[in-house]
This record gives structure tokens, sequence and C-alpha cells, in this order.
């Protein structure tokens, strides 16, 4: 956790918000904000590039490499993960 | 307008990962909504957006401005700075932990032992040594030391964005003021400019 202004976002939020800065629908004042923030923690920078680079690799993964199986298990670990979640 | 660009290194874009064109050849930003242009510093918003290159851009007008940055949608390399080196990184990044340091001093008062301690460093190792062996502070006069120890850290990471970052911190911390980050920045701005020998 990095030390920061009251008007800073927090390493919380950049978590909340990484899925609209990477679609690009955060609005302009706040994506300057989150990008400041990654310009002085190291941990959320990580963060972001990991995710990237994770996007990326899922988006080169095509549709029929999994086997019906695999698939299969893959729902069935989603759909109990979300269960457990209160 | 000619302003001022922060890159990761090979000249790529620290946020979206685009490779900038380094023979002076003109990108056009892809989007046209508000806030998708090319951004650009003027000398007083480089601390704000610290990278490993430094890079002298031209953006085409009409050039918007806003409070850390400026921002049009079309732009070219111009050259790189190349005093902003991993020397001069190093440099900036002592320079904003031993801004922090005096921060700390100033709270604890000059006379009392951590404080002298610290005064006595003269380099980042033994600063940070000394903030770390100063115990039993009252609450206020932790934090401060706290500041000095992050900010030694990062520069010893050679983490001049968080060095800095932190060093501004410690300024609002001391003065009691959302303002003094403002002015810290400005600091560093001014430091930047003298050392790198930039355009305000």
């Amino acid at each position: 956790m990095t030390a920061r202004m009251p008007t800073e976002l927090a390493c919380g939020e950049i978590v909340q918000l990484i899925t609209d800065y990477l679609e690009g629908v955060l609005p302009v004042a706040e994506r300057t904000r989150f990008e400041q923030h990654l310009v002085f923690c190291t941990g959320c920078a990580n963060y972001v590039r990991q995710m990237r680079d994770l996007l990326r690799t899922v988006g080169r993964i095509p549709d029929d490499a999994l086997t019906p199986a695999a698939q299969r298990d893959l729902v069935q670990a989603f759909q109990s993960w979300k269960a457990k979640k209160p | 307008m000619i302003a001022y660009k922060f890159l990761a290194g090979g000249a790529i874009a620290p946020f979206t990962g685009f490779r900038w064109p380094t023979d002076g050849q003109w990108v056009r930003a892809i989007a046209r909504q508000d806030g998708a242009g090319i951004h650009a510093c003027r000398a007083a918003d480089l601390p704000y957006w610290i990278g490993e290159e430094l890079w002298r851009i031209e953006l085409a007008d009409p050039v918007t401005s806003n409070e850390t940055q400026v921002e049009g949608q079309r732009g070219r390399l111009l050259g790189r700075i190349r005093a902003w080196d991993r020397l001069v990184r190093r440099e900036f990044a002592a320079a904003c932990a031993f801004r922090a340091r005096d921060f700390a001093v100033e709270a604890l008062g000059a006379e009392r032992t951590p404080a002298q301690e610290m005064l006595a460093a003269c380099d980042l190792g033994p600063l940070l040594a000394a903030a770390r062996a100063a115990s039993r502070l009252p609450p206020f006069d932790a934090e401060m030391v706290a500041y000095v120890v992050d900010a030694s850290v990062r520069a010893l990471e050679e983490n001049a964005g968080s060095s800095s970052h932190t060093a501004a911190v410690a300024a609002v911390a001391l003065r009691g003021r959302a303002s003094a980050f403002a002015e810290e920045r400005a600091w560093q701005a001014r430091w930047l400019s003298e050392r790198l020998a930039l355009d305000a």
C-alpha cells in the first residue's frame, strides 16, 4: 500500500476500476488519476501489466482449444465458485 | 506546441504499449473522444509522469491543457533528451528522498538526535539506516520519518516516480494543507528543468 493524497486513487480502487480502464470507458479525469497512480505505485503498475498480458494471452486461445470435458469442468468450477460467494 | 513526453524503454507508451516511431513520423490519435488524444507534459507536469525515457514532442494544434498534461490529436517525437538517463533518474530520486528528510527534520526539530542522525547522512544508505533507527517517536514524528524510509527505499530501487510522490505527500503532512503537494511538485519540476536544461 502506498502513501497517497486523499484525492488520489487508493490501490483498492485501482482493482475496482481496472476493467473499465482496460475497456477504455473510464471518464477522462478518472483515467488520469488511474494512470498517475501507476506512475508512483509499482505494485499496481505490475498488476495492470499482468492483467494486460493475461487478456492478450487469453485472447489468442481459439474457441475449440478446449476439449468438451475441460469446458465442462471449467463451467462447473465457475458455477461452484459463484455459488460460494456471499 | 513543443512539449515533453515520458516513455518506457524503447520509446513505448507506458500505458497503451504503443511503440512510437522515432524518425519524426506524425502519429494520429486513434479515437477522437475527449481525453483519448496524444498526451504530453509541460515542464511543470513532468514530476507527475516520471518514466524511463524523456522525449521532446511536437503536438499539432489544437492543443488542450489539463491540470497535469496537454493533449493533441496528432504528435511526433522530435528527439530523445539524453540527459535524462539512469544516473540522473537516480539523482532525482535521491534528491526527493532528501527533501522528505528535510521535511522530517523540520517536524522533529533539528536539535533532536534522530534529526541529527538523518542530517549527518550524505547518501541514501546511511539516510535509510538513520531513519530506520529512529524509534519511540510521537505519532506525527514517526509518520514523517516513515516518509523518509519510504522515499529512501524507493530511491534505492531507482523508482523516481515513487520517491518524488512520497516527498510531495510528506510536504502535505508537514504543512497541513493540500496545496503543499503542488508546491513540492513545482520544486521537483524546477529541479528537472535545471538539471536537464529544459525550456520552461
